[in-house]
């Protein structure tokens, strides 16, 4: 025996119905093949999960803060940084002579300035979840992790955790359930999809004290760095490495002190010139 | 009507789900609107102050980058046509804060165009989304340029052209008007980091790659930005131009004594840029790697041999005004009330070409056809271009008769001989109606004012003047071709040129901010406006005054010659043409100056 629900509309599809249904069997039919293809096992691993390239090795090119970069600029020369007094104050009192007889010609190599140096960069993976990048002006190394970091910092390089930069990945419809993600268990309802852009963001912290610029201009312990790693491919074959760094640190900084480093992709390993640390 | 809206609200239902869900929607892109604070953490010294003359360190310019900056005088900027000149698309970022909206079409919400707007001499910026093509490589240059964007992943790609010429950095350091300015946006939260790739071929060795940073500031008051041009330093003769001799500026190592910058570095250059260089700054006689520089020689002017094969461009210019381009000089087409006029008629050849293109533009009669000058690629055309038009029948006179050809009489002189002789020319091509006095009218919906230009690029130039439309069209004493074709065997003199251009300068007058307003239609080359007209001036005039500085310390002719004292304008203007080169240019100043100084 089998009870009848009473129908509150006709059953007989009408054309309009008809085509209805068939928009939504075809936007389904659509979907449910779009998220076939996106059954792909999420990366293993950061190297795997790479939206971009970044390893090969890289050229600096110096066409901003010149006076600054290239040479060493004058004790007390604080151009463009939003230096407090405190920091002014030390910067006053550089003295590369005893940064050399105390062994710290480093200090200006450190991670808030080691790529504003006229260099070459080597960036390559350590293992599957650590990016290295090498410069050959002061032989520094820094290692950015994507998972727990192996180093405590502490030194001029601190400890750098990566990430790959996501979208926010917000979507109202998974909220309501009716997302087909939602819809296939493969994702709670409301649960943010971000997706990676093509941006890596490194956030450094622990830093030995050091100098923000080669005449002194100083970092303290507090500080933490931010870095964006972006990428261009130019129609005419080059390719730049973008760097924007934020420093924000509380003792010596103003305001947050945020510039751009660009870097050329070189298509060999030439130019590499493996030079220690200079204090002067 | 409740059905009605139940299904209209289930169909929209539909669209947005198929939108949302559908693998097909457009890729997301990153919002960039909102108000941007500049962060002057780099350069400050170079955006703010600006950096000390002859310091170019870090700058890829080339030998005519260098030259060109060295000539470089402040003082132009006191001169009412350069002081509302604004920051150029490849130079907003040096200074002001800036607002970044976008623009969507309503029905489809997709993103048309973003705009952007610098607080400081207020430029606004449109980056176009919505594939459109390029104008014309005909159509006039402005100084923000025709900029086109593309969303890679979170990095918005710009790419601009049609630039005027315009500096970078406020000691003379020029990108030229064949420069091209690539850009990537990238927003990382609240920062906005703007790269922008300068290309140059004529004043640049490589690429000029620069960085700056913004940060989201919701709380700032943009404010506008007036400019009134005004004569700041009084008692100077028109068309005065301040400049140095380039190998004569007295600055070109200020920097060096003054920021202790190495005399090895400061003329700039592309190996400047890169770290090897650091060994030369410690060692001046060390070696470094050379840069290949970026080679280029000027455009050719276009073959005038296959003329079958070349078809006729025309542009709108302004309201009644159109510009045709062929093989020769450039013609100008007024469409009046009731008739059409023409300035110049190119080569016989292209004459049904010309008439057919005029017919695609108006159906109207073609009334008149006004020569600039005599030379063939404006008159040649003349007789089948009259021929395709005619003069009203006028009472008591009877038959029709073709258009009428204008010109100053010094033209039909030229091409005329007394009689008894041969004419250079056939007759048919001669001028039917002449005048000699400075200025002639005629009248088509606007009125029309022929003046003449006593010896410029001839004896016989007339300059057009559509009064509004705001047009003028110049004939050969302008040309962004080449450098200005002075016919002295025709009465043509270097400082009637520049008489000329400054007269054009002083007829003219821009929109706002020394753009747009009055057009003008060259003899060659493509449409400009007062600020183009004033780039090729100041051109000439220091070209004169080089020129001069030379014949002064006694150099010959040819040690003028080889001095080079075009250099840094050859990349640009230094095409050689049949009948004129730069060394051609060069002898006839040099002949007109040393003549005046007898």
């Amino acid at each position: 025996m089998s009870a009848v629900r009473p129908s509150l509309v006709s059953t007989r599809p009408t054309g309009r119905r008809r085509r209805i249904g068939l928009t939504l069997w075809l936007c389904l039919a659509v979907t449910g093949l779009h998220a076939q293809n996106e059954k792909t096992v999420p990366p293993a691993n950061a190297k795997a999960a790479a939206p971009i390239d970044f390893t090969g090795q890289w050229v600096s090119v110096v066409t901003e803060d010149w006076r600054w970069r290239m040479v060493t600029p004058a004790k007390g020369d604080f151009t463009s940084i939003p230096l407090n007094q405190a920091g002014q104050k030390i910067g006053d009192a550089w003295d590369p002579a005893k940064d050399e007889a105390a062994g710290l010609q480093c200090k200006a190599y450190a991670a808030p300035n080691i790529l504003r140096m006229p260099e070459r960069l080597r960036i390559s993976w350590a293992d599957d979840d650590t990016l290295k990048l090498e410069t050959d002006t002061g032989m520094q190394t820094r290692m950015f992790y994507f998972k727990e970091p192996k180093s405590k910092g502490g030194d001029w390089q601190g400890v750098s955790q990566a990430s790959w930069e996501l979208t926010t990945g917000y979507n109202f419809f998974s909220v309501m359930g009716i997302d087909n993600n939602v819809q296939s268990g493969r994702q709670a309802a409301g649960q943010r999809v971000r997706k990676p852009t093509s941006s890596l963001t490194v956030v450094t912290t622990n830093i030995r004290p050091g100098y923000i610029r080669k005449n002194g201009v100083p970092f303290s312990d507090k500080a933490v760095l931010t870095e964006y790693f972006d990428r261009t491919n130019e129609s005419n074959g080059d390719s730049w490495l973008v760097v924007t760094s934020i420093l924000d640190d509380p003792v010596y900084l103003n305001q947050p002190f945020v510039i751009t480093t660009q870097f050329q992709k070189q298509t060999d390993r030439s130019g590499w010139n493996p030079t220690p640390c200079s204090a002067r | 009507m409740k059905h009605s809206s139940n299904t209209s609200l289930l169909n929209a239902g539909l669209v947005l789900l198929v939108g949302i869900v559908c693998p097909c929607y457009v890729m997301g892109q990153v919002d960039l609107s909102g108000d941007w604070t500049l962060l002057m953490h780099e350069d400050e010294a170079w955006r703010g102050p600006g950096p000390e003359l002859g310091e170019y360190e870090g700058l890829p310019l080339n030998a005519a980058g260098k030259m060109r900056a060295w000539s470089w005088n402040a003082s132009i900027n006191t001169l009412p046509e350069h002081q509302c000149i604004p920051l150029p698309a490849d130079d907003f970022t040096d200074f002001g804060n800036i607002r970044i909206w976008k623009e969507v079409d309503p029905a489809t919400q997709r993103v048309i165009a973003w705009h952007e707007y610098t607080e400081w001499q207020a430029q606004e910026r449109v980056i176009w989304m919505d594939s459109r093509p390029r104008p014309s490589e005909l159509a006039a240059h402005t100084w923000q340029g025709f900029s086109t964007g593309k969303w890679d992943r979170n990095e918005l790609t710009i790419q601009t052209t049609h630039l005027k010429e315009a500096q970078y950095e406020r000691v003379g350091t020029y990108r030229s008007d064949r420069g091209t300015l690539t850009e990537h946006w990238i927003r990382h939260g609240n920062y906005l980091t703007i790269m922008l790739i300068i290309s140059d071929p004529v004043y640049l060795a490589k690429p000029l790659v620069r960085t700056r940073q913004y940060a989201l500031d919701p709380d700032q008051t943009m404010r506008g930005y007036n400019c009134v041009p005004t004569a700041e330093i009084a008692g100077r003769r028109p068309g005065y131009v301040p400049d140095y001799i380039p190998w004569k500026n007295p600055f070109k190592l200020d920097a060096v004594t003054r920021y202790k910058v190495p005399e090895v570095a400061v003329s700039g250059g592309p190996e400047t840029m890169y770290p090897e260089f650091v060994a030369k700054l410690k060692n001046p006689n060390a070696r470094v790697p050379e840069i290949a520089e970026t080679r280029t020689s000027p455009t050719a002017a276009p073959p005038t041999s296959n003329l079958n094969d070349l078809s006729i461009t025309a542009l709108r210019v302004q309201r009644n005004v159109y510009m045709l381009h062929g093989a020769g000089a450039n013609i100008t087409v007024q469409v009046g009330d009731d008739s059409v006029y023409v300035v110049d008629s190119e080569f016989a050849a292209l004459a049904p070409k010309i008439v057919a293109a005029i017919k695609q533009i108006t159906n109207k009669p073609l009334r008149y056809v006004i020569n600039t000058s005599f030379d063939a690629d404006h008159t040649g055309g003349n007789a089948e271009v009259a021929k395709a038009g005619n003069q009203i029948e006028m009472y008591p006179f009877g038959g029709e008769t073709p258009a009428t050809i204008v010109a100053h009489e010094n033209v039909l002189k030229r091409m005329s001989a007394p009689t008894g002789q041969v004419s250079p020319v056939s007759d048919s091509l001669w001028p039917t109606e002449t005048y000699a006095t400075p200025q002639m009218q005629l009248y088509n919906g606007e009125g029309i004012q022929l003046i003449h230009e006593r010896a410029a690029h001839t004896d016989g130039d007339t300059i057009v003047y559509f009064h509004g439309s705001d047009v003028i069209s110049s004939g050969d004493i302008f040309s962004t071709e080449t450098y200005p074709v002075i016919d002295r065997k025709n009465g043509g003199t270097f400082s009637g040129i520049l008489q000329s251009l400054n007269h054009i300068i002083e007829l003219s007058i821009p929109k706002g901010q020394q753009e747009g307003g009055t057009y003008i239609v060259p003899g060659h080359g493509r449409i400009c406006d007062q600020a183009d007209v004033v780039n090729y001036r100041d051109m000439v005039t220091m070209i004169g005054h080089r020129i001069a500085d030379l014949i002064a310390d006694g150099k010959t002719l040819e040690q003028v010659v080889a001095a080079q004292p075009t250099m840094d304008f050859d990349g640009r203007y230094g095409a050689p043409t049949p009948n004129w080169t730069k060394d051609t240019f060069i002898e006839a100043v040099y002949n007109e100056l040393k003549e005046s100084k007898k």
